[in-house]
């Protein structure tokens, strides 16, 4: 360890003051309170308990319904209904994962997230993990279907199906980084339902089928980039409230 | 982080701004406590510099409750037991020094902060800490010079 210089040690005494009294005490209850360490498996458990069961029942029944929609079609001869359902299906998955990201504003619950003893924005990019994963859950077996049951060919559907979904993820973050609340959600409702209109009319027009796969692929890059920089912002703004919270 | 090295030395940095022991040592223990309430261990880039904003903005919320910023600005320089000729000077010496400097070398060299952390924890460009470092060394040593010489 490095020798103190003379002069410092002088200026340490001339900032000199008087001893705590409650030091030992204080760190004496810091060490008991300290909870025992999770790993990461158990802090994500423990996250996706506080994730409402509705909004894993509403994504697992809007996939069904696409599924119900796009058999029907296919019992009717359209070998592509199931792309078109699943396509116009996406955003909604988007739509429910943000009214868990609202959660807090619609109940009052903001006060009580920033006492808790992990920051916003870990709980903040573990929610969007959860939620995230789960509607990739989802999208594999929109996926695989639509290319079983459909007649163009993988990349193609993939792109189809990731666009919309990637689209209404960029217009949602959008929204709730400018809105809060209530009137976010009604926002993220609309714009779902427009993103949902529009990948169903663009995806059966007839140009699609050769529509050049370059233009799907940088337009998917370039809504990667998007929401990347839009959850960055969002994660910010969280530690930004908490930090005004605690400093 | 060493904990009971960095109690004294927060405790210390809030006595300086408060002049109170025991005001000095609840707001130390709260700004422990808002600290590893947001699980510092993940999303800070610098974790000292981050207690010590939350000590000080402790103890700015403090004075604007009590209203007493005009008496803090005559206390603040706590003169040792020990009445040794020579640190009575540096004393007298950190005297001269306005609030700012004294805050400064409190932070770099006596609590040991980096030079960005101090930046950070009092709201200044890096190029603001080394010139007002510059300027209480120099101010120093002036003094000192001037006292040695009569």
């Amino acid at each position: 360890m490095r020798k103190k210089e003379p002069w410092k040690a002088e200026l340490a005494n001339a900032f000199a003051c008087p001893k705590p009294a409650g030091k030992q005490a204080f760190l004496e209850n810091l060490k008991q309170g300290e909870a025992p360490p999770e790993s990461p498996a158990q802090w994500m458990l423990g996250q996706a308990a506080y994730i409402q069961k509705s909004t894993w029942i509403l994504s697992a029944a809007a996939f069904l319904a696409a599924w119900a929609a796009g058999a029907v079609c296919r019992q009717q001869g359209n070998a592509q209904g199931l792309l078109w359902s699943f396509a116009a299906m996406v955003p909604f998955l988007i739509l429910f994962a943000a009214g868990e990201l609202v959660k807090a504003d619609l109940y009052g619950m903001r006060e009580l997230e920033r006492s808790a003893r992990f920051s916003s924005e870990k709980i903040l990019s573990t929610k969007l993990v959860l939620l995230g994963s789960f509607d990739g859950v989802l999208f594999l077996p929109a996926f695989f279907l639509s290319v079983l049951w459909g007649s163009w060919s993988a990349l193609r559907i993939f792109f189809l199906l990731f666009l919309p979904y990637m689209t209404a993820a960029f217009v949602c973050l959008g929204i709730l980084l400018l809105v809060s609340g209530q009137t976010a959600l009604w926002y993220c409702l609309a714009a779902s339902i427009g993103i949902s209109c529009s990948s169903f009319a663009v995806i059966r027009s007839t140009w699609m089928e050769h529509f050049p796969l370059y233009w799907l692929f940088l337009a998917a890059g370039l809504l990667l980039a998007g929401v990347a920089a839009e959850i960055s912002r969002l994660k910010r703004k969280e530690g930004i409230i908490h930090d005004e919270a605690y400093c | 982080m060493n904990i009971e090295e960095q109690y004294d030395r927060l405790y210390r940095y809030c006595y300086f701004h408060t002049g109170d022991p025991v005001l000095a040592e609840d707001l130390t223990q709260e700004a422990f406590l808002r600290y590893f309430s947001r699980k510092p261990a993940v999303g800070i880039g610098r974790p000292m510099a981050y207690l010590y904003t939350i000590a000080r903005n402790l103890c700015i919320d403090h004075y604007r409750k009590r209203k007493t910023e005009e008496f803090r600005e005559e206390e603040l320089v706590f003169l040792p037991m020990e009445q040794v000729e020579e640190k009575m000077d540096l004393a007298a010496a950190l005297g001269t020094l306005d609030k700012q400097h004294r805050e400064i070398l409190l932070l770099r060299y006596v609590n040991e902060l980096g030079v960005g952390e101090t930046a950070k924890v009092l709201g200044i460009s890096r190029f603001c800490v080394y010139r007002r470092e510059r300027e209480a060394m120099e101010k120093l040593r002036n003094y000192m010079k001037g006292e040695k010489s009569l």
